[in-house]
């Protein structure tokens, strides 16, 4: 009878599960996922501001259409399952625009699920979105293409830090892209490949590789590793004296990764960021943004910052424009169509890939010359005209792909 | 000076002590008989503090000690000769030694307790160095009760010294306890040995257990005009 | 790649080095264990904890030593009152209580810092005494490296002649072996216990806190590190502080050469180690066989 009662009350449950996952009014305009917790925190967190802040900019002069917009912002633990669990929440309850991310693979997979479906997803990390045959046509990246960085820096490392290198990279697809790119970079350039290391995500130790590297005297060295990995092999070539020696390259940085390191971080250290607080003095229209965040955060914000500010300003922008904030049908076409100018100058989504046309910037480490959060210098813009590939030739990957397949040393 | 006041001690859910009680008075040796599995360790050990009685009281010297810990009865002059031996096998006769006399190593001179054990034990003075695992079975179980008595205990519980050692061996053992007791040492004693636990002393109590009971209790000469009864409690021929 | 001389020693320092580390870890882990049986999980906590102890003290004085020795009597005593508050309450009951307890801890911990010092790691530098290499010809010799083998030596040594010269290491000798016995000799084991615990702990937080300038100093820079310790603890044999010592002078040098030869099999080469000698050797390199 017991038994009864309680199968009886769990049927009503799932009764009621269902009924309420009918369509009733979708509890927000986008749902954005992060993942919050986990390593990846510190990045996650920024974008989740960006987004916060662009969503109390439209409400302080009105909202959308007339309506204040309200976002829906989930942690997604940097695990593909729940990223996925998360968003499929959204859109079971009548969320139609999803957006978020970090990482490249669980955008990947984001992206391909909201094409299944028919959802917008406004991806805000570097990413191969555009790439391969993964491309689709409601999918959109606020953030990059992942060779975009390694190719821009390595336009300038042929240029400016000399012709033999050697790279580190991180043993995934996001690291093999850099290595990519540098290798299609150097044949053009002229210049010479020395050595490839593979270390696995995690890599705690650098010091053991440090040796070799000396050994081959290369002008500078790739470091194509990330997080806790770069920090502690910059702390560590800093502590062995080879970032004396040698030029570092690192195809992707942020402010805590510089911050991390202290003076190890010196004027050896060449970086790649999609965006960089003290370019307000260059384009005018970042002002209101880093004073603002300054004003909440008491620091300034981070390239991460602007992918997710620029994701949720851009929907918003395409909302407006199309006259609806659900008719996904309106709302792709005004986001290819759209032209912005906010914290990097005009702006667009490319139309055939829906990629945004991002900048990158190249900037030095200041060692123990930084102050407070004024922790690099611009050095070099690398506009997307000379980093991005025209999109058939990304769809048939056919410059990087080949490369990436048959990678020296793997 | 020891008042075992009718405690009933359980592991678990078994139920292994039915209300015993015993009595031990100073300079007397005290032997527990009975079958295996009758509550004659477990008597020890909810003595100590090591397997608490869940009722009854335990006296010693006054004192109400039931449930206290057993380092703490230690240090109250109990001691416990375990029957597994228990040597510290990774260290040194010394060493396991040294341990004995550690909590009272303000009171008592420490090189006098070495001698006085050394005098009743001259085989572990030349093993001094050996590890306490590499000893033989007879050595451990010298040196375990000269752990025991190195700290001058009033009241020692030793528990199946002879317990398969080899004739010769059980002999030795049962000098020292002679000489231990001619010395006036105050012993609570489980012995399955009975023939050779009587020639200890005419001047001994024993008590018989069954089935976590006391069934009968008394001088050997008492216990001698009921040998019918203690040979059915002990399952063997006298 | 030619294998100079040079490369083979420098990796061989490298590997020492990073021995170092290993070797403070599972020490303090394989005391605990062989002590209380208590497989700490939160063992890479107090690492974390090290680290973030020594950037506090270090921003308070200055001084890159005396944070060190804060670091490692402010943590130990923070293991302290853990170990007397809540995981003694846990002896004696079945084994996952306090390693669920122990579990518990290495959650909350790292979120409570992250609430303190936030998501933007820490930075403990180079004392300057250490910084930098001296360079002979091609070989490199990094003073911090050395001065991390030379530490484990030192605390190497510390803990033996503790462990064999003072009654309180004979006392832990002993508890690690048979508890009943110690408490029934009339020595309050549960209060040796706290200090084997402060002990493995302050070795976990002096790990952390000489680690503090090589890696990031987040909050959860201790994650991996327990897995790794208990690795090595495995390695050399359940409870045996030798075997620690061993074990971890072996993993730092696989890692070592590993790194150089087939780098990405770097971070699979400790548990390949760890597999490859429980085949040959199930107790680990000085496990003894039927401990209880």
């Amino acid at each position: 009878m017991k038994r009864f009662l309680v199968l009886t009350l769990l049927a009503g449950l799932c009764a009621m599960a269902f009924a309420s996952a009918a369509p009733a009014a979708a509890p927000a305009d986008v749902g954005w996922e992060f993942p919050l917790s986990g390593p990846y925190g510190f990045y996650a967190e920024e974008m989740k501001r960006g987004v916060e802040m662009a969503v109390d900019e439209w409400n302080a002069k009105g909202g959308v259409l007339g309506k204040p917009v309200k976002v829906l912002i989930r942690d997604s633990e940097l695990k593909a399952d729940v990223a996925l669990r998360r968003m499929k929440e959204f859109v079971d309850s009548g969320i139609p625009i999803i957006g978020g991310n970090l990482g490249g693979g669980i955008s990947m997979v984001i992206n391909q699920w909201a094409n299944k479906n028919k959802v917008l997803y406004m991806s805000t990390c570097h990413n191969s979105l555009g790439q391969g045959p993964d491309w689709g046509y409601y999918g959109f990246t606020t953030g990059i293409k992942s060779y975009m960085t390694g190719a821009a820096l390595a336009d300038f490392a042929f240029e400016k830090l000399g012709k033999k290198w050697m790279v580190i990279a991180a043993d995934y697809r996001w690291g093999h892209d850099q290595v990519a790119a540098f290798l299609v970079k150097s044949k053009a350039a002229g210049g010479e490949f020395v050595g490839a290391i593979y270390t696995p995500i995690g890599t705690r130790d650098f010091s053991a590789y440090v040796p070799q590297i000396l050994a081959k005297k290369p002008d500078f060295l790739v470091l194509s590793v990330f997080g806790s990995d770069l920090v502690a092999a910059i702390k560590q070539f800093g502590e062995l004296g080879l970032s004396q020696r040698i030029k570092l390259a690192l195809p992707k940085t942020a402010m805590p990764i510089m911050k991390e390191c202290g003076s190890a971080y010196n004027e050896n250290v060449y970086g790649a960021v999609t965006w960089y607080w003290t370019l307000y003095k260059k384009y005018p229209n970042a002002k209101p943004f880093v004073d603002a965040y300054m004003k909440k955060f008491n620091r300034p914000p981070d390239a991460d910052t602007d992918s997710g500010y620029v994701g949720a300003q851009t929907l918003f922008m395409a909302m407006e424009k199309a006259g609806t904030r659900t008719d996904l049908a309106k709302i792709i076409p005004a986001l290819e169509n759209l032209k912005w100018d906010l914290n990097q100058g005009p702006e667009h989504f490319r139309k055939c890939d829906h990629v945004r046309t991002q900048t990158v910037v190249i900037l030095q480490g200041r060692g123990a010359k930084a102050k407070g959060w004024d922790l690099a210098t611009v050095i070099a813009e690398v506009p997307p005209s000379k980093t991005m590939l025209p999109c058939d030739v990304d769809r048939a990957d056919s410059v990087y792909g080949p490369i990436r397949n048959k990678l020296p040393g793997k | 000076m020891l008042k075992v006041e009718n405690i009933n001690t359980y592991y678990g859910s078994s139920h292994i002590l039915h209300g015993v009680s015993l009595e031990v008075h100073p300079g007397e040796v005290v032997v527990l008989f009975g079958r295996n599995g009758v509550g004659k360790t477990t008597t020890l050990k909810s003595i100590m503090g090591i397997q608490p009685p869940k009722n009854g009281r335990i006296i010693y010297k006054g004192e109400d000690i039931t449930g206290r810990a057993p380092y703490l009865n230690v240090r109250k002059g109990l001691a416990i000769i375990p029957e597994d031996r228990r040597i510290i096998p990774n260290l040194t006769v010394e060493e396991n030694l040294q341990l004995g006399i550690l909590h009272k190593k303000k009171q008592l001179n420490v090189s006098e307790q070495f001698d006085m054990v050394f005098d009743y034990f001259p085989k572990l003075k030349l093993r001094v160095k050996q590890l306490g695992g590499s000893l033989s079975g007879g050595e451990q179980q010298m040196l375990t009760i000269a752990r025991g008595l190195i700290s001058n205990p009033e009241l020692m519980m030793i528990d199946e010294p002879t317990e398969g050692l080899a004739p010769l061996i059980v002999e030795e053992i049962a000098e020292i306890l002679r000489r231990l007791q001619r010395h006036g040492a105050t012993i609570l004693l489980v012995e399955q040995n009975y023939d050779l636990t009587i020639s200890l002393s005419e001047n001994l109590r024993a008590y018989v257990l069954e089935k976590g009971q006391v069934k009968l209790s008394g001088t050997p000469a008492e216990l001698r005009a009921c040998q019918d009864e203690v040979e059915q409690c002990l399952g063997v021929k006298l | 790649m030619e294998l100079s001389w040079e490369i083979i020693l420098m990796q061989v320092i490298m590997g020492l080095a990073l021995g170092a580390i290993y070797v403070l870890l599972a020490s303090g882990l394989s005391i605990i264990f062989g002590l209380l049986d208590v497989l700490n999980f939160a063992h890479g906590t107090f690492y974390m904890l090290g680290a973030y102890a020594t950037f506090v003290a270090i921003s308070l004085c200055g001084n890159f030593w005396v944070g060190i020795i804060a670091a490692v009597i402010i943590v130990s005593l923070i293991g302290a009152l853990f170990e007397m508050t809540l995981l003694k309450r846990l002896y004696g009951t079945d084994q996952i209580y306090p390693l669920l307890m122990c579990f518990g801890l290495s959650i909350f911990l790292p979120d409570i810092i992250k609430m303190i010092f936030g998501l933007v790691g820490k930075v403990v530098d180079y004392p300057s005494l250490l910084q930098g290499a001296t360079f002979v010809d091609n070989l490199i010799l990094p003073k911090y490296r050395i001065f991390l083998v030379v530490l484990m030596a030192v605390v190497l040594l510390a803990l033996y002649l503790f462990m064999k010269k003072t009654s309180i290491g004979m006392i832990i000798r002993a508890a690690t072996r048979d508890r009943l016995m110690v408490n029934c000799l009339g020595i309050n084991v549960s209060r040796v216990w706290t200090v084997g615990f402060m002990l493995g702990v302050g070795l976990a937080a002096l790990a952390g806190a000489v680690a503090a300038p090589m890696v990031q100093t987040i909050p959860n820079m201790g994650d991996e590190m327990t897995i790794e310790a208990f690795v090595v603890v495995v390695i050399g044999g359940l409870g045996s502080l030798g075997g620690a010592a061993l074990g971890g002078l072996i993993l730092g040098q696989v890692v070592s050469f590993v790194s150089l030869l087939a780098p990405d099999w770097s971070n699979v080469s400790i548990f390949l180690t760890m597999a490859l000698i429980l085949v040959l050797r199930p107790r680990g390199l000085f496990g003894e066989e039927g401990r209880d």
